[in-house]
């Protein structure tokens, strides 16, 4: 099961390529520089529904006790980390041609920063805390505090940088597209999120079966 | 009605230890005033950047006195082995966060004070005509900032990197608060009213229920042997 | 018409899939690593069962 589901996420993200660069037509303003938003784009998305998920595993987790739920949250905050990292790197590279530096302080790249050494965070409280259920614990309210914090981020970062950035990025989301990016757009998150799919539910088994060789 | 009373009871105690031994207030006074000094020598020459930039360095020198204290919230507890006696609270472990948080509260509203009283003096801010306004949106940061200091700071207390991890985690996931009260306090002092800064204080009041709620409920398990 | 700046998406996909990779590898390395010792596990206690 797990090895289909490897083989259908790479199937995925091949597509998702063929689509960024053969089929999704270049952009008029930009150039082919807006390809970049095909990964930039659907490496949040990813990130997202993979926080959402640590959101509700950790609540689970404290709830239950159950370590499933803890593993799924700590898969889940790898992949999530991993897929903004993307993100954010990705954008600073698309930044660099188009606005001319690598990193501005823009409402998009800024929450995307914020997240990241949050969910960091996350990480190093398993990782620095001995005992590892204290630790699972400890995670679990930073991941839920964390996330209950991303619309908090959002909103104040965004009104913060109303006031300093022209037009164009005044939208929190990505700004007006043709029908066709919008399709490609969605055919790379399809893509990637397959991938994440595949990460977590990797990750997850065996962190279980980590737990249950040391059990 | 006892889970007032118990929580009346962890802000005594903490208020007295700290009477008694003064350890925490006095060096986090003494750091406020020397962040003052540090202020002046770099940008005293010009006054109009200080000017400028004054909202924010009131904030910073607020938030790393605070960290200081809030990182020590229950590191009297935990040296002195009374962590069980925190555990063997009866009932429901939320009137320590609570008190603890209150406690905090106590402390940050006195080095909010003194912030506020150097600068105005030393720095010459006028702070007068924007007081009221400027006093509702310390209320609000500085419970949001309680809040989840003192969360954290019961989870920090016993990891190994303590001093590392806290400020790690709290200053992330503190940035709406940073930023709403930074900006509202710049917007007040430059003689706004309190209605242009009205997004802000409903994101402080929203930050401020989300982190006391979560706070409270998950204060147990942090609490855990 | 704007430069297409092709050696920034280069450096951009570049990235990302040294990124994906080096997490993929991670997971196999992961696996393998487990997989082992359970393997000594299992022949020892079919020696001794």
């Amino acid at each position: 099961m797990m090895r289909s589901l490897g083989s259908v996420a790479v199937l995925g993200v091949v597509v998702a390529g063929i689509v960024a660069f053969g089929l999704a037509p270049r952009e008029v303003t930009q150039g082919n520089v807006q390809r970049i938003m095909y990964v930039h784009v659907p490496a949040i998305g990813v990130a997202y529904l993979a926080f959402i998920l640590v959101f509700v595993a950790s609540i689970i987790y404290l709830w239950t006790r159950a370590p499933e739920a803890d593993h799924i949250a700590h898969a889940a905050t790898e992949v999530g980390v991993l897929f903004l990292g993307v993100n954010i790197a990705t954008g600073a590279i698309w930044g660099k041609p188009t606005w001319g530096t690598w990193w501005t302080w823009d409402a998009r790249l800024t929450s995307a920063a914020i997240l990241f050494v949050v969910f960091v965070g996350y990480l190093l409280v398993r990782r620095m805390t001995d005992d590892h259920e204290r630790g699972a614990r400890f995670a679990a309210v930073v991941g839920i505090v964390g996330a209950l914090n991303i619309p908090l981020v959002h909103f104040s970062v965004y009104w913060w940088r109303a006031l300093h950035q022209p037009p164009t990025f005044l939208k929190p989301g990505p700004a007006a597209v043709s029908a066709s990016i919008g399709w490609s757009l969605l055919v790379c998150f399809a893509g990637l999120a397959l991938l994440g799919a595949y990460f977590v539910s990797k990750r997850y088994a065996l962190l279980r079966a980590h737990q249950q060789a040391s059990a | 009605m006892r889970f007032v009373r118990r929580t009346w009871a962890v802000v005594r105690k903490d208020v007295l230890i700290e009477r008694r031994t003064k350890e925490t207030v006095n060096g986090v006074v003494f750091f406020s005033v020397l962040l003052l000094f540090v202020f002046e020598f770099t940008l005293g020459a010009d006054r109009e950047r200080l000017a400028g930039v004054l909202p924010g360095l009131l904030w910073l020198a607020v938030l790393l006195a605070a960290l200081l204290g809030l990182g020590r919230t229950f590191v009297l507890e935990r040296e002195n082995d009374c962590w069980e006696a925190l555990l063997l609270t009866p009932g429901d472990k939320g009137a320590v966060y609570v008190g603890k948080l209150a406690g905090n509260g106590l402390l940050m509203a006195l080095v909010e004070t003194i912030v506020l009283l150097l600068f105005t003096l030393f720095l010459n801010v006028d702070v007068a005509g924007a007081l009221p306004g400027l006093l509702l949106v310390l209320a609000l940061g500085t419970v949001g900032i309680a809040a989840v200091g003192t969360l954290f700071g019961a989870m920090t207390a016993h990891v190994r990197a303590r001093e590392l991890l806290f400020p790690v985690l709290l200053l992330p996931v503190l940035v709406p608060v940073l930023l709403a009260i930074v900006r509202s306090t710049e917007a007040l002092l430059a003689g706004e009213s309190l209605g242009t800064v009205d997004h802000w204080l409903k994101l402080l009041v929203a930050a401020d229920v989300i982190y006391v709620v979560a706070g409270l409920l998950t204060f147990d398990v942090l609490l855990e042997g | 018409m704007s430069a297409d700046h092709w050696g920034f998406v280069v450096a951009a996909y570049g990235v990302a899939i040294l990124a994906l990779g080096w997490y993929w590898r991670r997971l196999v390395h992961l696996e393998r690593s487990l997989k082992t010792p359970m393997r000594r596990a299992t022949r020892r206690r079919s020696l001794t069962g």
